[in-house]
């Protein structure tokens, strides 16, 4: 094929291009995102191809997550009351993880909406969460997305490198990595939260709730309590949660699929 | 007065030094000549008797005959011997002075002077001049010192009396040649008591005989002109100008101020005359001097404007014409006989603007106008006198002419009357080729310029004429332009006149172009000025064009900083899209016509850099990379067009900032068109805009064209990681890796190889990190298995198209079953994963025979061993009891089916082998 042909088709490529985009519906906007998705991919997937390097067995996590739950036990008080509910969706949903271990449920007497995990199978949430959500499908999304957290190796992550050369008597190497990994892993961790979105669904959907109420939390967290994120270049990359309407949404599409082992 | 005496005095002891000097260094030569001549003569050497008759005359030897035989002859050949010449002698040696070397001063006084005759000259000479100086002192003392027994008469008579003595003893003796130097002193002393008794006598009380001031100055003017009388009796400058000194000290010590200054005229011009007859030119500088001295030194008398001005032109005109008499005279003139115009011109036009600036200073441009023309007629005549002579002249006349129109006119009529002015002096120069006077219409022109811009630079005021609004300098400017460019055709000097022109259209332009358009106007002259010296082939227009763009591309920069502040009207973009435009093709007319391959590539660059940012600024953000693509392809394209490699560099440059762009606005793009997503619909374009680029510089030998194939391939694979979604990229990724080889392996392209095998081990990579735990399923079948089982597939398959025996082959099957492998141990554990284990590494047995394949079978060799560690290492002691059993005997089923094949085929094994 010759030369100006090929130019024909390839301005004509260009062209075309330009014609279509305008004759759509346009989405004017110009940020860093593309750079910081693919290097929250990139660090994602070089972290975990290499974390094999600093293993962690089961039994070393569970005493560091024993260890992690007991420094932290004096800090808050914890609500017996709600305790049951809990600890029976996550041991309903624990049934379907990969990595066996105890999981134990912690309810903390606090009227913020917020849950967190621990190495070892520690789940937490605070009353205010248990007062936010409407019903256990939701409460089974929250719980299934910190199970998700632990059991994909996202909280020992944070803590992977400090235990594993502990082990060799090198503790503030460990703990020096980890803080530079942390700082560098900021979009990654975004991912991540994506992820155990995803894998908290699946847990849910297993465990027989209905995975299509848990978008609806995303929604309702956007208008009670609206990120700051989305606002300004730069923001959006450095929060460590991504936008609860973009979680909403991907989480939408992700429950749309139907659940299968 | 007493500074006028001592000037007097210093003067005539300056000219009688120099004439001391003149007298001793020829005493100082005669003596030394008659001192060698009583010296014995040198021995010469006695002359030969020559004869004084002329020598015989040679007889011409007769010419050879040309046959070569003859100087073969056996004759011995005649050769003729010239007469032998009259024999010449050294003329005898003239007689030289050498001095010795190192005697002292007194020494060679002594020896040169001889101890008589410098006795002679102090006692003759120095004592008589110091004689008469002491008792002109005197008797000056004498006159002012108040005696209680004798007045004022008496003492003017014993004055007179001692002058008269003294001048009738030097006229007496003066007759004798003995007595000369005597009598001269005499004479002086005389001449000098007389002046000085005059003087007293109107002037000093002491002496006081005349009360009527005019009377008393007559006389003493009376006593200098008998001075000067006399003094030509002697022929000498320095005589006459110490008596000239004189009479202009009693004019300046007149109390008259009618006589004063009124008998200026008269004394300069008699002492003008003399100097004129008798070649004095110090006579003429002093006289010039002294009169313009005096007339400053008494200041204004308070006399009308117009008789202050008739009596210094009166003075002006008598001096002007005395030099330009001299400038006639064939013989040469001293040095500082040229400081007569330039005392003149001073003490003219000095006197005569302060007396107008303080009788009327609302005339005083009309004086300098006045004398302007005054000077023009003084060069013209001077000129006519001598070739050069009218320089002077015609500067004054038009620094007095400028003078006149920066007085009397304001704002730019005076920029336009100055040129006017210019461009006459230009116009003479060039009729009658004088290149003096063309520098100097330059130089005025200079300041017509210099005055346009301060007028520019200060009046913001605007006219309308026309339905035209500009401002009030602009037709001044352009008419001034006008004549640059004229006197640049007309010179013939080099004189910038075509740079001034460009300069001032360029400011005009710049004035009265609205802000949005000044880009395009100042590009759109630049190229006029381009094309002009295309045309013309003159370098001063492509100069010129040189730094009318910069100024243009600052135009242009600053119309991109403001339009990055606030949204911009279609026609602030069309003025930069066509300042775009016009810069591309001036870029290219710079190659084309003459060459300049820097020039021009700059050029291309900044309107590139333009272009680039005003379609950033101008288009949708998703489209901007597709523009910054297309203008790559046509700069390359262009580049090949014109032959320029550095365009063609600047496309390829543009193109990889079209990659960068991607990452902006295109990648993350959520825009739509028909279900197609926006970034679909930008990014393949520009992918395959790449590979053209790449396609199309094939004829370049640049090695970073390379680049393209990895921009293109690195924009297709990031575009599948946001069109496919996180968990798809690794099968889009996987199957772009498969084309990548066919093709690498088809048009023999060594990167598209090395991007296949990049992209394989990254969709491994992702495989292990994100799919395996992804919990989505697809139609029914967990997205884990479904992804990661295409990837596996697409790797065994890059391995049978992969060339044999060679790495990537290799690679390729090492990368599959190692995938497979991690797959089989996230999915399955305890004893069912050493059974896994065992039949993948049964089934690469199984498939590496068939299919030749070496690797495949190895491959399957260490996993079965492997499995076999585990079951030991592993299995022995964390399996139950029945999981540990299943798995021995799977695996040792599997193990003696694999013994049993490579025995029953032991020979074609060998022949694989």
């Amino acid at each position: 094929m010759s030369d100006r042909i090929l130019l024909l088709i390839t301005m004509g490529a260009l062209a075309l291009s330009a014609i279509l985009v305008r004759a759509g519906k346009v989405d004017n906007k110009q940020d860093l995102e593309a750079v910081a998705r693919l290097w929250g991919d990139a660090f994602f997937d070089a972290a975990r191809t290499t974390g094999s390097v600093a293993h962690v067995s089961i039994q070393d996590e569970i005493m560091l997550g024993n260890r992690l739950a007991a420094s932290t036990s004096g800090a808050w008080m914890e609500d017996p009351q709600s305790l049951p509910r809990v600890a029976g969706i996550t041991a309903n949903l624990s049934q379907y993880v990969r990595r066996r271990m105890p999981y134990q449920a912690h309810v903390i007497a606090w009227p913020e909406i917020n849950a967190f995990s621990l190495p070892g199978g520690h789940v937490y949430v605070t009353s205010g969460l248990l007062g936010f959500v409407r019903n256990d499908d939701e409460l089974a999304g929250i719980l299934g997305h910190e199970i998700a957290h632990i059991d994909v190796e996202h909280c020992l992550d944070r803590h992977r490198y400090e235990t594993a050369l502990s082990r060799h008597s090198i503790p503030n190497a460990g703990v020096l990595f980890d803080m530079v990994r942390q700082a560098a892993s900021v979009t990654y961790s975004q991912q991540q939260e994506f992820d155990a979105d995803a894998r908290g669904a699946y847990f849910a959907g297993l465990g027989g709730f209905d995975t299509r109420q848990m978008p609806g939390v995303f929604r309702r967290l956007e208008q009670v309590a609206p990120n700051r994120t989305g606002q300004g270049f730069f923001r959006p990359y450095f929060e460590s949660h991504p936008n609860s309407a973009d979680r909403a949404h991907r989480l939408a599409e992700v429950v749309a699929q139907p659940i299968t082992r | 007065m007493e500074w006028l005496l001592f000037f007097v005095l210093a003067f005539a002891l300056w000219m009688s030094r120099r004439r001391v000097a003149r007298l001793e260094q020829l005493i100082a030569d005669l003596t030394a000549r008659v001192y060698l001549l009583e010296q014995r003569p040198q021995a010469r050497p006695e002359p030969v008797a020559t004869s004084i008759v002329a020598p015989p005359p040679i007889p011409a030897a007769e010419p050879q005959p040309q046959h070569a035989e003859v100087f073969a002859a056996e004759t011995t050949p005649v050769v003729e011997r010239p007469e032998p010449e009259p024999p010449v002698f050294p003329p005898p040696p003239q007689p030289e002075f050498v001095p010795e070397p190192g005697p002292s001063l007194s020494d060679r006084l002594r020896k040169l002077v001889g101890d008589d005759e410098w006795e002679s000259l102090v006692g003759g000479s120095l004592l008589n001049k110091l004689g008469a100086f002491v008792l002109v002192i005197g008797l000056v003392l004498f006159l002012g010192y108040s005696f209680t027994m004798m007045g004022p008469p008496a003492r003017v008579a014993i004055s007179l009396a001692v002058s008269g003595g003294l001048l009738a003893s030097g006229f007496f003796v003066e007759r004798m040649q003995r007595y000369r130097v005597f009598a001269w002193g005499l004479l002086g002393a005389g001449w000098a008591c007389l002046y000085a008794t005059t003087y007293a006598m109107f002037a000093v009380d002491a002496a006081r005989v005349i009360q009527n001031d005019t009377l008393g100055a007559l006389l003493l003017v009376a006593v200098a002109a008998a001075m000067i009388a006399h003094s030509l009796r002697y022929q000498s400058q320095t005589v006459t100008a110490i008596a000239a000194a004189s009479a202009y000290g009693a004019l300046a010590l007149s109390p008259s101020k009618q006589l004063g200054v009124g008998a200026l005229i008269p004394l300069s011009a008699a002492l003008l005359f003399l100097a004129d007859r008798l070649r004095w030119h110090a006579i003429g500088v002093l006289s010039v001097a002294a009169t313009y001295g005096i007339i400053i030194a008494r200041g204004d008398q308070g006399s009308p404007v117009a008789t202050t001005q008739a009596f210094l032109f009166a003075l002006w005109l008598i001096f002007e014409a005395f030099d330009m008499v001299q400038l006639r005279a064939a013989d040469p003139r001293p040095a500082y006989a040229s400081a007569i115009f330039p005392l003149n011109a001073l003490g003219f036009l000095l006197l005569s603007a302060a007396k107008w600036e303080k009788a009327d200073p609302a005339h005083l441009p009309h004086f300098f106008a006045a004398a302007a023309l005054l000077y023009l007629g003084d060069s013209v005549l001077r000129g006519r006198l001598r070739a050069n002579a009218y320089q002077y002249s015609i500067v004054l006349a038009s620094g007095l002419a400028a003078l006149a129109v920066v007085r009397h006119a304001g704002g730019a009529w005076a920029s336009v009357m100055l040129a006017v002015e210019a461009e006459l002096l230009f116009l003479a120069a060039w009729r009658w080729r004088l290149r003096f006077l063309e520098w100097l219409a330059a130089v005025a022109f200079g300041g017509a310029l210099i005055r346009m811009v301060w007028t520019a630079a200060e009046s913001g005021a605007l006219v309308t004429w026309g339905g035209l609004t500009f401002h009030n300098w602009t037709p001044a400017a352009l008419l001034l332009a006008l004549v640059a460019y004229a006197n640049r055709e007309l010179r013939t000097v080099p004189i910038p006149y075509g740079y001034a022109g460009s300069a001032l259209v360029q400011l005009v332009l710049g004035a009265e172009t609205p802000h949005r358009w000044l880009g395009l106007v100042w590009t759109s002259w630049t190229a006029i000025l381009l094309e002009l010296s295309f045309w013309r082939t003159a370098s001063d227009f492509r100069r010129q064009a040189y730094g009318a763009w910069v100024l243009a591309v600052v135009a242009v920069l600053f119309n991109i900083f403001d339009h990055m502040q606030r949204p911009a009207a279609l026609s602030e973009w069309v003025s930069l899209a066509g300042a775009s435009a016009l810069g591309y093709w001036m870029a290219l007319r710079l190659w084309t016509r003459e060459s300049r391959l820097w020039f021009s590539s700059q050029a291309a660059i900044a309107t590139t850099t333009f272009a680039m940012i005003v379609l950033w600024l101008q288009l949708p953000d998703v489209t901007v990379a597709v523009a910054w693509a297309a203008l790559a392809v046509l700069l390359v394209e262009a580049g090949f067009r014109f032959n320029h490699s550095l365009l063609r560099m600047i496309g390829h440059t543009s193109g990889a900032m079209a990659f960068g762009r991607l990452f902006f606005a295109n990648f993350t793009n959520e825009g739509t068109t028909g279900g197609l997503s926006h970034r679909l619909i930008t990014v393949l374009p520009v992918s395959g805009s790449f590979l053209y680029l790449y396609r199309r510089s094939r004829e370049d030998a640049w090695p970073g064209l390379r680049m393209h194939l990895w921009l293109a391939t690195a924009s297709i694979a990031i575009l599948l990681r946001f069109e496919m979604g996180h968990v798809f990229t690794v099968v889009g990724w996987s199957l772009l890796g498969l084309i990548l080889l066919v093709l690498g392996q088809k048009y023999e392209t060594e990167d598209w190889r090395w991007q296949s095998l990049l992209l394989a081990l990254m969709a491994a990579i992702r495989c292990v990190a994100t799919n395996f735990d992804d919990p989505q399923s697809f139609a029914g079948l967990p997205g884990r298995l479904l992804t990661a089982g295409i990837v596996i597939a697409a790797l065994y398959a890059q391995e049978f198209l992969a060339p044999r025996d060679q790495r990537p082959r290799t690679f390729y099957s090492l990368l599959g079953s190692l995938l497979l492998a991690s797959l089989l141990y996230r999915e399955v554990s305890g004893s069912g994963l050493t059974v896994a284990w065992g039949l993948q590494g049964l089934m690469l047995l199984a498939a590496g025979f068939p299919a030749r394949e070496r690797i495949l079978r190895l491959t399957g060799l260490v996993l079965l061993l492997s499995c076999i560690l585990k079951l030991f290492i592993y299995d022995l002691r964390n399996l139950e009891t029945l999981p540990r059993i299943l798995s021995f005997m799977a695996l040792g089923v599997i193990l003696l089916a694999v013994s049993w094949v490579y025995t029953r085929f032991r020979e074609r094994v060998r022949k694989l082998l």
